[in-house]
């Protein structure tokens, strides 16, 4: 097997959160407690470590082009998941080797390596990460790693009614979504575009296999705009470090010195 | 038909599903606890404003660690400048300064064996503390970092506990001592890095000015700790001055620091506000007024030393704290985030940029 991904339309998205429940269910994760948030539909909040789809509920003003109905009002759905960066930030930071890279190319925790020193969490540049306090190890989506094994499509995908989330080869799905985008830009939603989809369009993280089709900026859905993996700018810490430890090296033995200049 | 659910919240049917799902070895103790049904969140009427947020949410996840981790930035930070010190009064002054460096060894070992319990203390799973060292992984500072730990540890424990023997052990205490300078040095600055090789924007802003803030104020530490204890006038000199460099290298950092991170002024913020600017406030207050009772005449009596000392170490450990707060809040604003990565794009919006890119809309300018 190559490359494997997701492709994630929110044109097409319907919020139904059928792929939250098929991933819960298929990888029996434990509940979130019932949380009402008071706000649009989107009871759920954020991914984490026991929710490992997270469908958004943007609520914008009515579009131009709305003729009538829907109270001033319109929606934006997307279905977030992890991104699989091709250079990973958790990947990078993990000190014990827990994360790994499969051979699909997603991006995989092993929980019996996980010694939950929680470092993943703050170098993710998605928030996708979280530490589960009760267990203390950290835990993501994992592409369904089991299923895949099995032949079967990741839960998440199986489960979407209207193929927003469609799951393939990665270079079929960028195919894929490029036609998808050509089409709307046909048919006047020249607002669309393509998330991550290629180093190209995301330096930052070379690319993600799980992408989106966004018609609005990323902020508007809790992306960030140009993620970038933390190990990319570390360099200039570690030079900065290994300047100051010099001149602190230098000033020990400058105090010495002195010392040697007083009398005892 | 009731069904017999497991008490973990998965509602598995324990006698008819099998948990074997990825998810399913995650742990469960207290629902309470991993099930909070009470959680603040923000109601944000739609509108579509210049500057959007998914409602107010974090984009970042905050750090899960704990009091244990800015704790460990203290004492890691003594331990390693007091090492530094040790290694460097060793090859320069043995002779005149042997109680001193006898000390220093103390306090590095000390330091780093506490360190280490720290450390395994905010681990999720305090039992895997030896899976740290399981790989060697360059691009992870935590990883550099524990292997740093580890070899520092070790050598100030054999310089110590070889100290003032003769012959073969005698030459060993002092390979390791030596050895132990620069790893320390390590040990002080590679905390940072770990700081800054995160996502969060306060920290990721200070890359460039936040190692050299931590090594003044490791070294401020070793001053200000020395100062508390009785010391002959050359060992005082020296305390005196390893500590006024820190002290200024730290003052001038912070002043650094907040220029560096004020480039853009949202990710600044937490440095100015709440719990951690009142943090990063005092921790400048306390050591400059370390600094002013070290400098002003009268400096060497035992009661205006103990005094620095006093304000010196408060300072030092205020600082790590605020820093560690600042990270904190960082992570849980969104626009720290936004703007930080519109900043790196010179701040254009999606229509501009799919102006001049085509159809590449948020391709960073950045070379």
């Amino acid at each position: 097997m190559g490359e494997k991904g997701f492709f994630t339309d929110a044109t097409l998205c319907i919020g139904c959160k059928a792929c939250e429940v098929a991933c819960k269910q298929w990888n029996q994760l434990p509940d979130d407690g019932f949380l009402f948030t008071g706000r649009s539909y989107d009871n759920t909040g954020a991914l984490g470590a026991t929710t490992w789809r997270h469908v958004a509920f943007v609520e914008r003003p009515a579009l131009e082009a709305q003729a009538d109905g829907g109270g001033g009002f319109s929606w934006l759905l997307l279905s977030d998941v992890c991104k699989h960066c091709d250079r990973a930030g958790c990947l990078e930071a993990c000190p014990t080797g827990a994360i790994t890279r499969t051979e699909l190319g997603s991006v995989y925790i092993q929980p019996d390596v996980c010694n939950g020193c929680g470092y993943c969490v703050s170098a993710c540049p998605f928030g996708v990460v979280e530490r589960q306090e009760d267990d203390g190890r950290a835990f993501k989506c994992t592409l369904c790693y089991d299923r895949l094994k099995g032949d079967l499509e990741p839960a998440c995908a199986k489960a979407c009614p209207t193929d927003s989330i469609v799951f393939g080869d990665r270079d079929e799905l960028r195919a894929r979504a490029a036609a998808r985008v050509d089409e709307l830009h046909r048919r006047g939603v020249g607002s669309a575009y393509l998330y991550g989809e290629s180093e190209a369009s995301q330096p930052g993280t070379e690319g993600l296999h799980a992408f989106f089709l966004l018609v609005d900026e990323p902020e508007v859905y809790n992306l960030p705009p140009d993620p970038v993996v933390p190990t990319k700018r570390v360099g200039a810490a570690w030079a900065s470090m290994g300047l100051a430890a010099l001149a602190a090296g230098a000033a020990a033995a400058l105090s010495v010195l002195a010392g040697r200049g007083a009398r005892s | 038909m009731s069904v017999a659910h497991t008490d973990d919240g998965r509602h598995i049917d324990a006698s008819i599903g099998v948990l074997s799902g990825e998810g399913a070895q995650i742990e469960v103790e207290s629902p309470e606890h991993a099930y909070p049904t009470t959680r603040a969140v923000s109601a944000r009427v739609p509108v579509r404003d210049v500057d959007p947020t998914y409602y107010d949410e974090p984009v970042l996840k905050e750090t899960p660690w704990a009091w244990a981790i800015p704790v460990y930035f203290y004492v890691g930070g003594l331990a390693g400048a007091a090492s530094a010190l040790a290694a460097s009064a060793q090859a320069l002054d043995r002779r005149g300064l042997g109680r001193m460096i006898q000390r220093a060894h103390r306090v590095a070992a000390l330091g780093e064996v506490v360190s280490g319990g720290l450390l395994i203390q905010d681990l999720g799973r305090p039992a895997r503390f030896l899976y740290m060292l399981r790989v060697f992984r360059p691009t992870s500072p935590m990883s550099v970092g524990s292997w740093v730990l580890s070899a520092s540890g070790a050598c100030s424990s054999v310089a110590v506990l070889c100290w003032g023997r003769r012959g073969v052990l005698g030459s060993i205490g002092a390979v390791a001592g030596a050895a132990a300078g620069p790893l320390g040095l390590a040990l002080a600055g590679y905390t940072a890095v770990l700081l800054a090789g995160t996502a969060v924007p306060v920290w990721q802003g200070a890359r460039r000015t936040l190692p050299p803030l931590f090594l003044g104020s490791a070294m401020a530490s070793v001053g200000s700790l020395l100062d508390l204890g009785p010391l002959s006038r050359r060992e005082r000199v020296v305390a005196r001055s390893y500590g006024l460099i820190g002290k200024t290298v730290a003052l001038a950092g912070a002043a650094l620091l907040e220029l560096e991170v004020g480039q853009v002024p949202r990710v600044a913020l937490p440095l100015h506000t709440g719990a951690s600017g009142t943090l990063w406030q005092l921790a400048r207050g306390l050591t400059g007024a370390s600094l002013l009772l070290s400098l002003l005449p009268g400096h060497g009596s035992r009661g205006r030393r103990v005094a620095s000392g006093l304000l010196g170490t408060a300072g030092a450990m205020s600082l790590r704290w605020a820093i560690f707060q600042a990270g904190k809040s960082s992570a849980r604003d969104p626009r720290a985030t936004f703007r930080q990565q519109r900043a790196a794009t010179s701040g254009r919006t999606r229509a501009e940029c799919d102006e001049s890119m085509g159809s590449r809309p948020f391709v960073s300018t950045r070379s």
